[in-house]
């Protein structure tokens, strides 16, 4: 067993949050659809706060320190979008955490690229929404295409670790050939988020972007079927959340996981040590059994499930049920494999 | 003897006495330190001179006759692993 595996497995064992999510901001320079936030048609000067206080986030991350979190994601919202994100980075890195930012791209400069690595930031995972302008345009709202793969090289430029996220969805899932060549050739990770939730807001986007199960068949059919072929023999049902992940969103509302917005507490009013050790929502996520997840105890794609709590919680408004999007991907998985 | 500094390159943290540190640039790897290794490396976080360091171990701990040369046996290990640099 390596020392990182090792570690993860004590810290589920003592419910330490070695992963952290910060989200710095909750706004955003494009307006992609399937955005889990909130449904980005309306006006921005409508969110309540756009960024989170920087005194807010030094004191945030010595907490987040405190409780032993040692890797940090920042994210948004378009994070880049922070008048301080230099100062946040920067005291991030006092405090040793391992610094992954993730991002757009479109603002991500040869020079800010260079201001981002001096801080501290070690990774950056930037998103890939389709393979040219129009489809930027229909998907995001705007274009970005371009900016995006300068980005990417920006970032391998200034020595970033460099992660592209290739978000598929019903209308550009044919383009994942397309999108894979682009990243090879610019000799750069990634991986394919097939994963489209229904917004924070309740705002729907699964049934009309979400893979369908003739999707994801086609997908296990193709050429890059090993991104999707997840298979699940020891019926694993739980993730990391309120073990060994914590989120806090911009209004430093403590989350199990920043994709399981379940209120655990305030920072304003309570320590994070507090809400993390005494919240009865994190205890109660900490305390469930598969028994308690009763929808998938019996369910007969099981040991094709990817099921994650997070978005059965979006889909469906319980972190416990089945997650349908999750049924539908088991489901063609395992009549692929018969 | 040699002073060193951390490398800035990976990122670490003491969890229970131990501390983890995460190398995602040099090697790719993850590495655990022992108590002693510990106050070692957080001492040279702290700023701390290779000899004070020396000193404040051989008080601490009764001095056997290979203590010296395990101190400078794992500051080697970390140097060439990267993880400190000389900072003299």
């Amino acid at each position: 067993m390596s020392v990182l595996t090792k570690k993860i497995s004590e810290a589920r064992a003592n419910n330490q949050p070695l992963f952290s999510t910060l989200e710095i901001t909750q706004s955003c320079n494009l307006r992609c659809k399937h955005c889990y936030n909130f449904d980005r048609r309306g006006e921005e000067s409508q969110l309540p706060q756009k960024f989170m206080k920087t005194s807010f986030a030094k004191d945030t991350l010595s907490q987040l320190a405190e409780l032993g979190a040692l890797s940090l994601n920042i994210t948004g919202g378009e994070p880049l979008l922070h008048p301080d994100l230099i100062e946040i980075v920067t005291f991030a890195k006092k405090n040793n955490f391992h610094i992954r930012v993730k991002t757009n791209g479109l603002l991500l400069t040869l020079g800010l690229a260079k201001s981002l690595f001096k801080a501290g930031v070690r990774e950056i995972d930037i998103s890939l929404y389709g393979t040219n302008e129009e489809e930027y345009l229909d998907f995001c709202g705007k274009g970005g295409f371009e900016k995006t793969i300068a980005a990417i090289k920006n970032a391998m430029i200034e020595n970033l670790k460099v992660n592209v996220s290739l978000i598929l969805h019903r209308k550009n899932y044919k383009k994942l050939g397309q999108m894979i060549k682009i990243c090879d050739e610019l000799g750069v990770f990634y991986n394919v988020s097939d994963e489209i939730t229904d917004r924070h807001d309740k705002t729907e986007t699964k049934s009309t972007l979400g893979l369908s199960e003739q999707n994801y068949t086609e997908l296990l059919n193709g050429p890059h079927a090993y991104f999707f072929s997840h298979e699940n023999p020891e019926k694993n049902l739980f993730c990391g959340c309120a073990k060994t992940v914590i989120g806090i969103n911009v209004h430093g509302h403590v989350f199990p996981c920043i994709g399981a917005p379940i209120f655990c507490g305030d920072l304003h009013q309570e320590s994070l040590k507090k809400i993390w050790h005494d919240s009865k929502e994190m205890n109660k996520i900490r305390n469930l059994t598969s028994q308690d997840l009763k929808d998938c105890s019996n369910c007969e794609v099981i040991e094709h499930c990817s099921r994650s709590s997070g978005s059965a919680l979006l889909n469906t408004g319980d972190y416990t049920a089945c997650d349908p999007q999750a049924l539908t991907y088991a489901k063609a998985r395992k009549i692929n494999k018969e | 003897m040699e002073n060193y500094t951390i490398n800035e390159l990976i990122s670490w943290r003491l969890i229970d006495g131990q501390i983890l540190i995460l190398d995602s640039h040099l090697n790719e790897s993850a590495h655990e330190l022992n108590e002693v290794g510990s106050y070692i490396f957080s001492s040279i976080s702290e700023g701390k001179k290779t000899s004070d360091i020396r000193d404040e171990l051989i008080a601490h701990y009764p001095k056997g006759p290979s203590l010296e040369e395990d101190i400078q046996s794992f500051l080697n290990k970390l140097k060439e692993l990267q993880l400190i640099i000389p900072s003299n």
